[in-house]
């Protein structure tokens, strides 16, 4: 493979990486307490959190790669299947060819991550409202700082908050975003270096590549801020310069791995 | 409670490796030697024999507490080892396929454990300095889960498929989607063990044994999975290859979990009951 092409897969796999582990920052992360009402966030630990979300988010960018690639979408791409057969959609030249499927793919993916946030989090705060009652409060700041509603007030004595409040709400959209558009870019990198050399068996191989990708830096960014989070009004949020440097170190090992892979099949 | 000398993990790692290895080799070797898949099974002993090498070190980094539940760590586990190998794997397939004797698929899994330990030291280091985690057993500890990982993941591939070599990896693993089971009921035996064991009366033999029983039962699952694959019209494939598994499974596992049950009761406590208390002092 061209050289620059697989440099360029290695930048995506790097970003792709590092994006879902910022985007953990953002999610309300609750863990065990959470699901007992004891603490803001949805509740249940980071790994599977931000997995469920990149996963819908993989699925819908994958779902939108079938589309382009020979679904209903095909007329108004033409240039993207050939360029995906044969390996040159990442290079400089295919990316500005194709910078429109490949920036449709990218937003199939965000909708992806973000709808699975939303629903996570709005289906338990109907749970938490209705069936356990408790109000949706933070225990970590005095005043919501979007609707600026008085928190602390509210909060049962003993508890860290209860259920998903708007702030976190809104923390949890951006986690979306973030998470679901390093998923998208990691499993298009990993599509477009693949594809030439394994055709069809490529989506479940890139997939699962990328779902891996995905767990390292989800799970890393879940050690920084030892299992819970509120969102980015809290202040283990401050950590993220770290996260930031161990995401980007272990991805680049890890895209390593998968250009050498690319070039072996390639010779 | 009778005080029994804890295994070192250095020896439990040379177990892992060396018995892992030799296992899955072995696998390999005599079903292309004999034209046969009935040897399918010995890929399931390298993978148990590399999970109770893992269970024991996700048992030493999470006795600190990594706050995330010990789940997390098996995932991670899994997402180093799994491309790691991949890697090592398709090395092994290029050295046969540019002229190289036919035994060098052989080194494959050799050089995806070399990979997947160096993976494993890169983010233990992140993890301790850069994280700031600060754990004194992170550092080995994340080397030898990728190491078994990588062992585990090749291991049940030769259950599933009958070989480990790359082609064999991605069209009957990853394409049918046995990758999937495979990532989770794969790292769920040296997860668990330790998930369901911890607390101030933990003991190392009670923690691996149980590991060795739920590495059993993902062998089954695996076992009624190489059904699907051993059932394809190629030369040597059998179906009753994949009974075999299950059924070896099915007897292993029965014993394991009998000795399980034994470690439980020997370490439970007789307790008296007493009832509730009354209402008015006598």
């Amino acid at each position: 493979m061209d050289p620059l092409t697989l440099i360029i897969i290695l930048v995506g796999i790097t970003l792709g990486g590092l994006l879902v582990g910022v985007g953990v920052h953002f999610v309300p992360v609750g863990g065990a307490p959470a699901a007992m009402a004891q603490a803001t966030g949805i509740g249940t630990g980071t790994t599977m959190l931000a997995f469920s979300s990149g996963a819908l988010g993989l699925i819908s960018a994958g779902f939108t790669v079938g589309d382009i690639y020979s679904g209903s979408l095909s007329q108004y791409y033409p240039g993207f299947k050939a360029a995906v057969d044969g390996g040159t959609i990442l290079s400089a030249s295919g990316i500005g060819n194709n910078i429109a499927a490949i920036v449709l793919i990218i937003v199939a993916g965000i909708v992806g991550s973000m709808l699975m946030m939303v629903i996570l989090a709005v289906m338990a705060n109907i749970l938490y409202a209705f069936a356990i009652a408790v109000p949706l409060v933070s225990a970590k700041v005095k005043f919501d700082p979007i609707t600026g509603d008085r928190q602390d007030l509210y909060v049962t004595r003993g508890t860290e908050g209860h259920g998903t409040p708007t702030v976190a709400l809104i923390s949890a959209l951006i986690g979306g975003l973030l998470a679901g558009a390093g998923g998208a870019i990691l499993y298009l990198s990993l599509i477009g270096g693949l594809m030439q050399y394994l055709g069809n068996l490529t989506i479940a191989t890139a997939a699962f590549i990328a779902i891996g990708i995905f767990f390292v830096n989800s799970v890393l960014a879940s050690y920084n801020i030892t299992g819970t989070i509120e969102g980015f009004h809290d202040p283990k949020f401050k950590r993220l310069p770290r996260a930031i440097i161990a995401c980007t170190i272990a991805s680049f090992v890890l895209g390593i791995w998968a250009i050498a892979l690319m070039y072996l099949s390639g010779v | 409670m009778s005080e029994v000398k804890e295994i070192d993990w250095n020896t439990l790692a040379i177990v892992g490796i060396v018995g892992g290895l030799v296992c899955i080799i072995l696998a390999v070797l005599l079903n292309t030697q004999f034209n046969v898949t009935y040897f399918s099974f010995l890929g399931a002993a390298g993978a148990i024999l590399a999970t109770v090498w893992g269970a024991d070190a996700v048992r030493k980094i999470c006795k600190y507490g990594i706050g995330t539940g010990v789940p997390s760590i098996g995932m991670l586990a899994f997402g180093m080892g799994l491309l790691a190998t991949l890697l090592g794997l398709k090395v092994g397939d290029y050295l046969v396929a540019h002229g190289n004797s036919s035994y060098f698929i052989y080194a494959g899994p050799i050089i995806a454990l070399v990979l997947s330990l160096i993976q494993g030291a890169v983010i233990g280091y992140i993890a301790n300095t850069v994280l700031k985690m600060k754990i004194p057993t992170m550092q080995v500890g994340m080397i030898f889960i990728a190491g078994s990982a990588s062992i585990i993941l090749m291991g049940f591939t030769t259950t599933i498929a009958g070989a480990f070599d790359y082609n064999t990896m991605i069209t009957w693993v990853f394409a049918t989607g046995f990758i999937a089971p495979l990532f989770m009921i794969g790292a769920l035996p040296i997860l668990h063990p330790f998930n369901a064991c911890l607390g101030p009366d933990e003991d190392q033999r009670r923690t691996l044994t149980l590991a060795v029983e739920a590495a059993l039962l993902s062998t089954i699952m695996f076992g009624i999975m190489s059904l699907a694959v051993f059932h394809m019209p190629v030369a040597g494939y059998s179906i009753w290859s994949g009974v075999l598994t299950i059924a070896l499974g099915v007897i292993g596992w029965a014993y394991a979990y009998l000795a399980y049950f034994k470690k439980v009761k020997e370490s439970g406590v007789v307790i008296l009951p007493t009832g509730v208390l009354p209402k008015k002092e006598a």
